[in-house]
Order: structure tokens, then C-alpha cells, then sequence
């Protein structure tokens, strides 16, 4: 399993936001979920990029978005889930 | 024009609200514009709990879990319905005990067993209970269901049985909520999951704010912050007031019209007397109009409620005219149910079938969703049908919203497909989106003939042959 490196989350989240036309710059520890910036259909598009990247396993333990809601708890959940 | 009404981005407003006057001027104002709709006495206890929980320094859990069985004893029938009203009026009519009384004993008893339920998850956290809430409490109503249907047909008074059934159907999701909660891996104090039970700021059987964990998420975190949410509490109330007398004046203009209610005229074409096309068409369109705006109106108040107790939840409803597509209108229309469903159907199916065929995974997990937990939903809250008409009646006569779900949960899947395909496109213009709007609505339009009536006795054929009639097909 890879360790996670922000950038290449960060560039995976803005491609999500140009898709949603919401072109206003994102700080690293902004609510992306939470806040409804991004909505659930983009929580199963981050998924399958973190199972594709990262090798990550979601059946293995209860779900929370909050867990996934800026880039750096996304950064944070990957490295945790590797080691 | 919309900053005109933005209250809370005006610092003299924001820093009156902070001030021990401005929160009694926005108490007052708030409770007068709540006095409107809601009864005093349910005025003063929604007002007392915010109040407690806005701004008391300790035991804050506790007095939100006061507040919130103070509302509830206050309207103990929050969840009944016309059918679960005339069964008890016909099996028990007579009681000594008032069956409010009789409600409010076993409420009291639930959030009791609650407490110890949510105590058990939380010291035995990979027991089946905690693991699996959603089947666990389906089953668990399923047999209890049934249990009262056989007691009632052999004669026996059930009543002892059938409150709690209905009661605990009807706090099913709040419960699976805590029971996520509790499990968590900081779990938030079994008082404040009890509180959210049903909370003092209102809710439907989805519940409003989810469960204590999410609501903690929202929670103001300094006096400026409370100002800001109380405020936006205060106009999203004032703008449900709106709402409340458009949907009133649409009601009374389509009466004076002469539009039938929608459930009318289904029955007027079944009988071989419909009411003409285009009055038909109509009804429908208020119907759903109609819909819209209460479902709107109920969602505001109970947020501008949650708000005014410092929680900054999201709208219920945010814009639904402005959905372009039907999964983007299934996010924005009834925001807590399609969170309720997300959470207890999609991803549980969507993190476990199909991970090699992406489309078909995103396929399933939203049919699991919009289509059979929705089914679910609607079944278990009216699970009083059961004992009204019979298991066989009441699943025969549940076929028409079987049939609304599926269609709705492939038009939402498709939905999602294609937008998922088209994400890296930018898709604008003003007849793509008119375009895109009349789809939409025109889609829930047509299909609310299937799950906007909730009466089991107009079956699927009447109101399939209603729609074939309006449109041409058959005379």
C-alpha cells in the first residue's frame, strides 16, 4: 500500500471542483463534504481513487465521510490505513 | 437583493446578537414568528432547549435530552397518521387511560430501553446489534408487526404491543443513528444521542441532523459564530412563513378553481367519471407544487429551529428548482433522507459489490438506495397498514410505490451515470438548462402519481391507467 503524498490528493480534489464548476481555490484543511461543496456522487468518485492509488480497503471498517472531509484528513486516512 | 437580507453579514447585527439584549430581542422574535404556526407551549420548550443549549456552559447533553422529552410529552402522536389514529380509536375506544397518556408512558419507557441499548453497543461494539442496527431493527419489527396483527386477529388487546411497534418503527433511523454514534471512535455522551432522538427541534422519521456526532460537527464555536447561526435560524424561519402561505394560497386558489386533489381525480377516472384532461394535469402539478413547498416548509423550520440551538445544519431543501439533473435534484430536494439512505444503503453496498466494474458498482449501490431502502423507509413508517389491512393488503397495496422507487432509483442511477461520464465536461447554456429543468420536473411530475398518494386502496392499475389517459393513450 502507498503512503499518501497531499499534491496528489489535491490535484484529484480540484479536478472534482472544476467538474462541479466551483473554480474558488481550496485550502488543504477545508471541509469539502461537510460543508456540501462536494457532494455524495463525488465521495464514490474519491473512493475508487484512493482503492486504485492507495489499495484501500473501505469494507474493512465503518464508513465515515468525516473521516475524508478536507485533503490533508484524506492525506491523514490513507498514511493510517497503510501503516 | 439577497444582501439586503443578509443579516448575518452585517457586523452591528452580529455583534447586537452577541449582546445579552440582542439575544432576548432574537429569542423574541423568533419565538413570536414560531408562535404562528406552532402552539404556545411547544413555543416555550423549543425556545427553553435552544436556549440551554446555546448557551449553557455544563450538562449540556442533558438539558438537550430535557427539552427534547419535554417536547415529546408535549406530542407524544408526533409520528401517528390518520389510519394508525382510526385503529386505535376503534380497538380501544373506552380506555379509562387516554391513549396520549398511554403514549407518552411507553415513549418514556423507549428512551429507557434506548439508554440501555446504546450502553450495550457501546461496551459490546462488534455485537450484531451495533454492527448491523439497520437489520437488526427491521427484523425486530418485522416479528413485532406481526406478532400484533396475530394478537389483534385471535382478539386480544394489543395495544401494549402495537405503541411500542409504531413507536419504535418510527424512531428506527434516529436509533440506527446513535447506534453509529456509540460506535464511533469518539463517541459522543449517551445523553445527547437520546436527545437526538427525535430532538426538541422537530423532525421527521429522517431524522433532521442525523445523529450526535454530526450534529457536534455543526456546533457554533464562539459568540460570534452563535450570532451568525442564530440569525440565518431567524430568516430561514421568517422564509418558511413564506413558504407556509404560498402553500396555502396555491391550496385555496386550485380549490377555487375548481382543480380536484390529485387523489380525486385518480378516483374520478377509476369510478368512469374523469375530471378532464387538462384539470387532471392540473391537480398534479398543484399536488406536487403543494408538496414541494411544505416539504420545504417543515424542513426551514425545523433547521431554523436546530440553528437557533447553535448547530449550523444544512437546509433540508436548497433550491430544487435550480436541480439540472435528477441526482443533482435528489440532493438538493429532501437533503436528510437521501443522507439517511447514503449512509445506511449506499455505502454498505457500495464499498462491498462490483469494486472491478465501477459503473455497475455506482449502478447498484444507487438502486440499493433510492430504490429499495427508500421502499423500506416508507414501509416501516407507515407499518401500522399491517394491522389496518392485513400483511397481504398492505403489501399488494404498497405495489404502486414499489413501482415508484424502482422508477425513480433507475432514473437516479442513470443520472448519476451520465454525470459521472460527463464530469470533466462543462455543460451550460440557458436552453440546456431550461431543457434540463422540464426533464426533471416533468420526471417527478409524471411520477408522482405513483408515490405521492399514500392511500393503499388506489392500486397501481387506477392510477397507471390515470397517467395512460393523460396522456392520450387510453380514453
Amino acid at each position: 500500500m502507498m503512503s499518501a503524498q497531499p499534491e496528489q490528493i489535491a490535484t484529484f480534489i480540484r479536478s472534482c471542483l472544476d467538474a462541479h464548476r466551483d473554480v474558488e481555490p481550496v485550502e488543504h484543511d477545508e471541509s469539502l463534504f461537510l460543508s456540501g461543496r462536494l457532494d455524495s456522487l463525488t465521495v464514490t468518485r474519491l473512493v475508487v481513487f484512493l482503492e486504485d492509488t492507495f489499495g484501500l480497503n473501505f469494507a474493512d471498517h465503518p464508513f465515515d465521510v468525516a473521516e475524508l472531509d478536507s485533503i490533508d484528513q484524506i492525506a491523514q486516512f490513507v498514511n493510517r490505513s497503510a501503516s | 437583493m439577497s444582501t439586503a437580507f443578509a443579516l448575518e453579514q452585517r457586523p452591528t447585527a452580529i455583534d447586537f446578537a452577541t449582546t445579552p439584549l440582542g439575544r432576548s430581542v432574537l429569542f423574541g422574535c423568533f419565538g413570536a414568528l414560531l408562535a404562528v404556526s406552532v402552539p404556545l407551549r411547544m413555543v416555550i420548550v423549543v425556545l427553553g432547549g435552544a436556549a440551554c443549549s446555546a448557551f449553557a456552559f455544563t450538562g449540556r447533553a442533558w438539558l438537550i435530552l430535557l427539552a427534547t422529552l419535554a417536547a415529546l410529552m408535549l406530542d407524544p402522536a408526533w409520528y401517528s397518521n390518520e389510519t394508525f389514529e382510526a385503529f386505535l380509536a376503534e380497538r380501544y375506544a373506552g380506555e379509562l387511560i387516554s391513549i396520549r397518556t398511554i403514549e407518552r408512558v411507553t415513549l418514556l419507557c423507549f428512551f429507557v430501553a434506548s439508554a440501555v441499548a446504546l450502553a450495550y453497543v457501546r461496551r459490546r461494539p462488534q455485537s450484531l446489534f451495533a454492527r448491523r442496527p439497520v437489520l437488526t431493527l427491521l427484523v425486530a419489527i418485522a416479528v413485532l408487526t406481526l406478532l400484533v396483527w396475530q394478537l389483534d386477529q385471535l382478539g386480544l388487546g394489543a395495544l401494549w404491543l402495537a405503541l411500542p411497534t409504531k413507536i419504535l418503527a418510527s424512531f428506527m433511523w434516529f436509533l440506527c443513528y446513535a447506534v453509529v454514534d456509540q460506535r464511533s471512535k469518539q463517541p459522543q455522551p449517551i445523553a445527547l444521542s437520546l436527545g437526538l432522538l427525535r430532538p426538541f427541534w422537530g423532525s421527521w422519521s429522517a431524522p433532521i441532523g442525523k445523529g450526535a456526532s454530526y450534529v457536534s460537527r455543526f456546533r457554533a464555536e464562539d459568540a460570534r459564530e452563535l450570532a451568525c447561526t442564530q440569525l440565518k435560524g431567524l430568516k430561514l424561519l421568517a422564509w418558511s412563513l413564506v413558504l407556509q402561505l404560498a402553500s396555502k394560497s396555491l391550496s385555496a386558489a386550485a380549490d377555487g378553481a375548481g382543480i380536484p386533489p390529485l387523489e380525486a381525480a385518480v378516483r374520478a377516472y377509476a369510478e368512469g367519471a374523469p375530471a378532464g384532461r387538462t384539470a387532471a394535469w392540473a391537480a398534479l402539478i398543484v399536488a406536487v407544487t403543494v408538496g414541494a413547498l411544505e416539504l420545504a416548509m417543515w424542513g426551514h423550520r425545523f433547521v431554523a429551529c436546530a440553528r437557533l440551538a447553535g448547530f449550523a445544519l444544512r437546509r433540508s431543501t436548497w433550491r430544487p428548482l435550480q436541480s439540472r439533473t435528477l441526482a443533482d435534484f435528489w440532493n438538493r430536494y429532501y437533503y436528510y433522507f437521501k443522507e439517511l439512505l447514503v449512509d445506511f444503503f449506499f455505502y454498505p453496498t457500495f464499498f462491498r459489490v462490483f469494486k472491478k466494474r465501477p459503473r455497475l458498482r455506482t449502478f447498484c449501490a444507487t438502486f440499493m438506495a433510492a430504490g429499495v431502502g427508500n421502499a423500506i423507509y416508507h414501509f416501516v413508517r407507515n407499518v401500522d397498514f399491517v394491522w389496518s389491512l392485513g400483511p397481504v393488503q398492505a403489501i399488494e397495496g404498497y405495489g404502486s410505490y414499489a413501482f415508484y422507487c424502482t422508477l425513480l432509483a433507475l432514473g437516479i442511477a442513470i443520472s448519476q451515470l451520465r454525470a459521472d461520464a460527463r464530469a470533466d465536461q462543462n455543460t451550460g447554456g440557458v436552453v440546456r438548462s431550461l431543457w434540463s429543468f422540464a426533464c426533471v420536473w416533468g420526471f417527478v411530475v409524471c411520477l408522482h402519481v405513483f408515490g405521492g398518494i399514500d392511500d393503499r386502496s388506489v392500486s397501481f392499475t387506477d392510477r397507471w391507467f390515470f397517467m395512460l389517459h393523460q396522456f392520450g393513450v387510453r380514453s
